[in-house]
Formats: structure tokens, C-alpha cells, sequence
């Protein structure tokens, strides 16, 4: 696909700063419980089951990390089956039209620039893909060669924040 | 609620809310899907990606694409769609498998279908920015002894695939848990 074959889009937004956590074992529904009663929000999971293979990637926010890893010390945890990046963050193009067109380019575009993709979901409208935080500018001058924006649209980060203080 | 003030700092606004049960918007389901789980090492991610980026845009609609890293390096792709699109979908996987040389590498990419499955998807306020709220179906669903074959979260949707057999107990399960609005 060339830059003359753009594929029209309605946005692009960034995440704020992330850490992205890749569970593998049965440990995911007791460790999703450790966090809610942690009330640490999760931006982000993906979850592919069941039994021994599980895997789980899920996001928190970079000032949630400690918090996290109070967590993850727990006895019901098997830190060896844990993997941590941090330095994440998500970017999110919509909609994706339920294109797999789109997928594969995006797919590409990450590989052919060397970066990485920790973890990928489609929601109802957009594709919400983990990658490194300080690169989601330069990700997204790159993939803007081959998507379109709407006129005067710009990738943007989002400035308003909804947080749940207690149950 | 917070938000960044063009003069500096934040403002800073708090709201007070209450709910028994977690609200949604509603639940749907959606049966008769196929789940289609790619197996492949990692550096051949873009080669698959090149072959599907040059299908026509409108063609092999899904309903959920997920993939994340299952160890050793190896990227597992994993995509939801109607029943009725599975052989020419498969197909066409298969094509783009053998045509880009994934296929036949030492990585054994490996393409399993298991079909069929149902999804249920629900969305609700703010779900992006609240806790507990995955906790909440998958402890719902792990009490009912339904296995969940996969799930994502991004944004205010939630996506809960389950075999096709027990989607209407999941469903059930998951109406007694939240709280759906409904019109007096």
C-alpha cells in the first residue's frame, strides 16, 4: 500500500504513561481481584484463556506501579510467569471499521520501524495498540503517511481525567 | 473528575455517585462466531501484515482482533467473526500464510479455528477510568463455571467470548450481576 492509497480515519489519541503487565497460569481472576480491592484502575487487559495457557496483558498507569508491585509479592502470584515493561503507552486510531486491511497495515508499519507491539485490542470503534510511550509521536508521523485525518485534525492526547476515588 | 487549566495547574471537580450494582448500558450477545487464534513467531508479524494490508479495505469484516505475546517470542493474533465468513476468511489466512513463507518456517505457525463461540460485549460509564470492573464479570463467570476463551477491555467496552454452548447462561449470569437501565 502506498501513500497515494491512504485510508481515511477519524483520530488518533495517545495514552498517558503506562506499564504493561503480561501474566501467564491460571492467576488472572484472583489477581483481577487484588487490584479492585487495590482500586487500581486497568486502562487496558487482554485476556486469552482457558487453563494453564492463559495469558493476560493489562496497562496501569505509571503512577500506579508501586501500588502494582505490592501486589504482585503476594504468595498467590508466580513471579516467574510475570513480565514487566514499563515506559508503555497505548496508542488508539478509530474507527477501524472493522477493517483487517487496517490491522495488517498497522501490523506492518510497527514491524517495518522496529516497534515493538506489547499487546493489541480492538474495542467497538477504534484499535488500542501498547507500545513504547516516547515513540507514539513518531508512530504516529509515520502511520500518517498512510491513514488520513480529518482536516484540522491532529493525533492528540487526552487532558480531561475521570477518577473513582472509593467504591 | 480533573482537567488541565489553561492558566496552569488543574481544576479539579469531585463528583458523588452511588450504585449497588455496577451499570451498563446494556449487554449484548452475539452468537454463531468463529475464533481464529494465530500462532506465530514475533519478527514474522509484519509479513503477515503486509500480505493482510493488501486485502481490499472492505473485505473480512471482524468483530474483535486481540494479540498480545504468549513466551518464547512468539505473537499470538487472535480474531472473532461470523460463522458464515469462516471458509473464506480461513482461506485467506491460509493463502497469506503460504504465500508470505510464515507457514512453512521453523516458527510452526499454527492456525487454530474453534467455532462455535458467542460474544458477549457490554459497555458502561466511564469504564475505562474505573476499577473492578472486569473483576466483577470474570469473578461473576468463574463462580458460574463459565470459561471465558477470551476477553478485552479498551476503552468503555468490555468483550467476553465464550463458547457457544453456554452463551445464554453467560448472559443470564452477567444481567443478574450488573445493572441494566431499563425504560418504565
Amino acid at each position: 500500500m502506498d501513500s497515494g492509497q491512504k485510508i481515511s480515519i477519524g483520530g488518533i489519541k495517545f495514552s498517558e504513561e503506562l506499564v504493561h503487565l503480561q501474566i501467564s497460569g491460571s492467576a488472572t481472576v484472583r489477581l483481577l481481584r487484588s487490584i479492585a480491592d487495590a482500586a487500581l484502575n486497568l486502562p487496558f487487559l487482554c485476556y486469552g484463556g482457558p487453563g494453564d495457557g492463559d495469558r493476560t496483558s493489562l496497562c496501569v498507569r505509571r503512577q500506579d506501579f508501586a501500588d502494582l508491585q505490592r501486589l504482585l509479592g503476594l504468595p498467590a502470584i508466580d513471579r516467574t510467569r510475570l513480565e514487566i515493561t514499563t515506559g508503555v503507552g497505548t496508542i488508539t486510531i478509530f474507527p477501524h471499521n472493522n477493517s483487517l486491511a487496517l490491522i495488517g497495515l498497522l501490523l506492518n508499519r510497527f514491524a517495518l520501524l522496529s516497534n515493538p507491539i506489547h499487546s493489541l485490542s480492538t474495542s467497538i470503534s477504534a484499535i488500542a495498540i501498547n507500545t513504547t510511550f516516547i515513540l507514539l509521536d513518531e508512530i504516529a508521523a509515520d502511520l500518517q503517511m498512510f491513514l488520513r485525518l480529518p482536516g484540522n485534525h491532529a493525533p492528540f492526547r487526552q487532558t480531561l481525567r475521570v477518577e473513582q476515588l472509593s467504591g | 473528575m480533573s482537567g488541565a487549566n489553561p492558566g496552569g495547574g488543574y481544576v479539579e471537580t469531585i463528583a458523588v455517585y452511588r450504585e449497588e450494582r455496577v451499570k451498563v448500558y446494556g449487554i449484548t450477545l452475539r452468537r454463531g462466531l468463529s475464533l481464529a487464534t494465530l500462532d506465530l513467531a514475533g519478527q514474522a508479524c509484519g509479513e503477515l501484515g503486509r500480505c493482510l494490508a493488501t486485502l481490499p479495505i472492505d473485505c473480512h469484516r471482524f468483530d474483535l482482533v486481540t494479540g498480545q505475546y504468549s513466551g518464547d517470542d512468539r505473537f499470538q493474533l487472535q480474531l472473532l467473526f461470523d460463522q458464515i465468513s469462516q471458509p473464506t476468511l480461513v482461506s485467506t489466512l491460509e493463502s497469506v500464510l503460504n504465500s508470505s513463507g510464515i507457514a512453512g518456517d521453523e516458527a510452526r505457525t499454527g492456525l487454530l479455528v474453534r467455532t462455535p463461540v458467542a460474544v458477549l460485549f457490554l459497555h458502561g460509564p466511564h469504564f475505562q477510568d474505573r476499577y473492578g470492573i472486569a473483576d466483577v464479570a470474570f469473578s461473576a463467570l468463574a463462580e458460574g463455571e463459565i470459561p471465558i476463551l477470551l476477553s478485552a477491555c479498551a476503552g468503555t467496552s468490555m468483550y467476553l467470548v465464550l463458547s457457544d454452548q453456554l452463551a445464554e447462561a453467560g448472559i443470564e449470569l452477567l444481567r443478574r450481576t450488573f445493572l441494566i437501565p431499563t425504560a418504565v
